[in-house]
C-alpha cells in the first residue's frame, strides 16, 4: 500500500503543504497560525511517522516558514523530534530551513529550531524573487 | 552527576546542565523535590529501591519539558518581535506619502483632528493653509509626468524646510498640500503663507534643457469658534481658488 500524498493549498493562516512519498520529500511553505494548530499539523506528523515506519528510504523536509504562532512552533518541534529520533536510529533524514535574508531575525529563529538537534539541518537563505 | 540512561536523544539531565538563559523563571517546588531525590539516592538504604530510577526519569522528563517550554516561548517572542517591527514599518508607511516622503492625507486628518480638539480644549489659535501648484497640468503635459513628480518632490521638501518645527505639511492630493499651523493667528499664518509661496517660487527643476519653475496659490483659514474640521478645510480651499482666480502665485484668505 502506498502512502497517501498530502497537498494542502496555502490559506491566509496556514502554509502550503506537499508530501511526496516517492521522492521522500515533505514541504511546508508560508505562514502558520491556524485556529487549531494541533488539528492542522496532526496529518502532517502522521504522514512523517508513517513514512518513517514503512521503509528505509531517506526523508527530506523543506521548510519555508515565515511566521509561526506559538502552537505551530510546538507542532513543528514535535515534527522535528520525530525526525531526530529517526536520525538517531540510523535513518537518513534531513531538514532544510529556508529563511528570508532580508529579515534580520529570521536566521536567529532558524538557529533556535536547530539547537539541540543532531540531524542534518541546513539553514539557507531563500532566493529573493525579483 | 549521572546522565540519563533512558532516552539518549536528550542530553540534559540536571538543572546544572541547563544553560542559565533557558531558565528565566523559578520553580522552587521542583528544585526542592530534586534535592530531596538526591538525598534519597545518596542513602545506602535506598540502593535497591525500584522507585528511585523511575523518579529520576520523571525528574528528567520535567526538566526537558521546562526546557521545551522556554524554547517555545523564546521562538514565539522572536516571531512576535518580527510582527511588532513590521507593524511599525506599516504604521509609518500608512502615514507617509510614497512619492514625496512627507505626511499623507490620512496623517494630516489625524493630526488636524487632534490639534483641533486640543485648540478647543485649551483655547488658542489654529490656522491651515491649502496650497496648490499653479498650472501643474502644463508641466506634466510639456515635460512629462516624471518631471512633474520631481517638481512635487522638490516642492514638498522646500515647503517642509520653510516651516517651523511644530507646523505640519502634508500632501493632500495630486498637486495640493495642506499645512497645519498650530497656535497661529492670522498675522502669523499670513507670514508663513507668504514664506511658503516665496520658497516655491525659488525652486527650479531641470528638465529637457529647461528649468521648470512653478507658482503656488495659497488659501488661508483661521479656525473660528465652534467651527468643524471640514468647514475649516473648505474655507482654506475656497481661499486657494480665489488666489487662483486672481492669477495664481499669491495668498488669499
Amino acid at each position: 500500500m502506498t502512502l497517501e500524498t498530502l497537498t494542502f493549498a496555502a490559506t491566509a493562516s496556514s502554509p502550503r503543504v506537499r508530501s511526496d512519498a516517492e521522492a521522500g520529500l515533505l514541504e511546508l511553505a508560508g505562514e502558520s497560525y491556524p485556529e487549531n494548530s494541533f488539528e492542522f499539523f496532526q496529518p502532517i506528523l502522521a504522514w512523517v511517522e508513517d513514512f518513517l515506519a514503512r521503509d528505509d528510504r531517506p526523508l527530506g523536509v523543506e521548510l519555508r516558514l515565515t511566521y509561526l504562532n506559538t502552537s505551530s512552533i510546538k507542532c513543528m518541534m514535535d515534527l522535528l523530534d520525530a525526525m531526530e529520533e529517526a536520525h538517531l536510529s540510523g535513518r537518513a533524514v534531513s531538514v532544510t530551513w529556508f529563511y528570508d535574508p532580508e529579515n534580520d531575525r529570521a536566521l536567529d529563529l532558524a538557529e533556535e529550531f536547530r539547537e539541540d538537534l543532531s540531524l542534518p539541518f541546513r539553514i539557507v537563505p531563500m532566493p529573493s524573487e525579483g | 552527576m549521572a546522565t540519563t540512561e533512558g532516552n539518549p536523544r536528550f542530553r540534559l539531565t540536571r538543572a546544572g546542565d541547563l544553560p542559565a538563559r533557558t531558565l528565566p523563571y523559578r520553580d522552587p517546588e521542583a528544585a526542592g523535590l530534586r534535592s530531596r531525590l538526591e538525598e534519597l539516592r545518596a542513602d545506602p538504604a535506598n540502593r535497591d529501591n525500584p522507585l528511585l530510577p523511575e523518579l529520576e526519569r520523571l525528574g528528567d522528563a520535567h526538566l526537558r519539558l521546562l526546557r521545551r517550554l522556554v524554547k517555545i516561548t523564546r521562538i514565539s517572542d522572536g516571531f512576535q518581535g518580527q510582527l511588532k517591527a513590521l507593524n511599525e514599518v506599516l504604521q509609518q508607511a500608512s502615514r507617509t506619502d510614497s512619492l514625496t516622503g512627507i505626511p499623507n492625507r490620512r496623517a494630516m486628518m489625524e493630526d488636524l483632528r487632534a490639534e483641533l480638539v486640543r485648540t478647543v480644549r485649551e483655547g488658542g489659535a489654529l490656522a491651515v493653509l491649502m496650497a496648490d501648484v499653479d498650472r501643474f497640468k502644463a508641466v506634466n503635459d510639456t515635460y512629462g509626468h516624471e518631471t512633474g513628480d520631481r517638481v512635487l518632490v522638490t516642492l514638498a521638501h522646500a515647503l517642509r524646510d520653510a516651516l517651523r518645527g511644530y507646523d505640519v505639511c502634508a500632501r493632500w492630493g495630486g498637486e495640493e498640500f495642506l499645512v497645519l499651523l498650530p497656535g497661529t493667528c492670522r498675522p502669523g499664518a499670513l507670514e508663513v503663507a507668504e514664506k511658503l509661496r516665496k520658497a516655491a517660487s525659488a525652486i527650479t527643476v531641470p528638465a529637457a534643457g529647461a528649468h521648470v519653475a512653478v507658482g503656488l496659490s495659497v488659501g488661508l483659514a483661521v479656525l473660528e469658534k465652534g467651527e468643524s474640521m471640514d468647514s475649516l478645510i473648505r474655507r482654506a480651499d475656497g481661499a486657494m481658488y480665489l488666489a487662483k482666480r486672481q492669477g495664481g502665485n499669491r495668498v488669499e484668505g
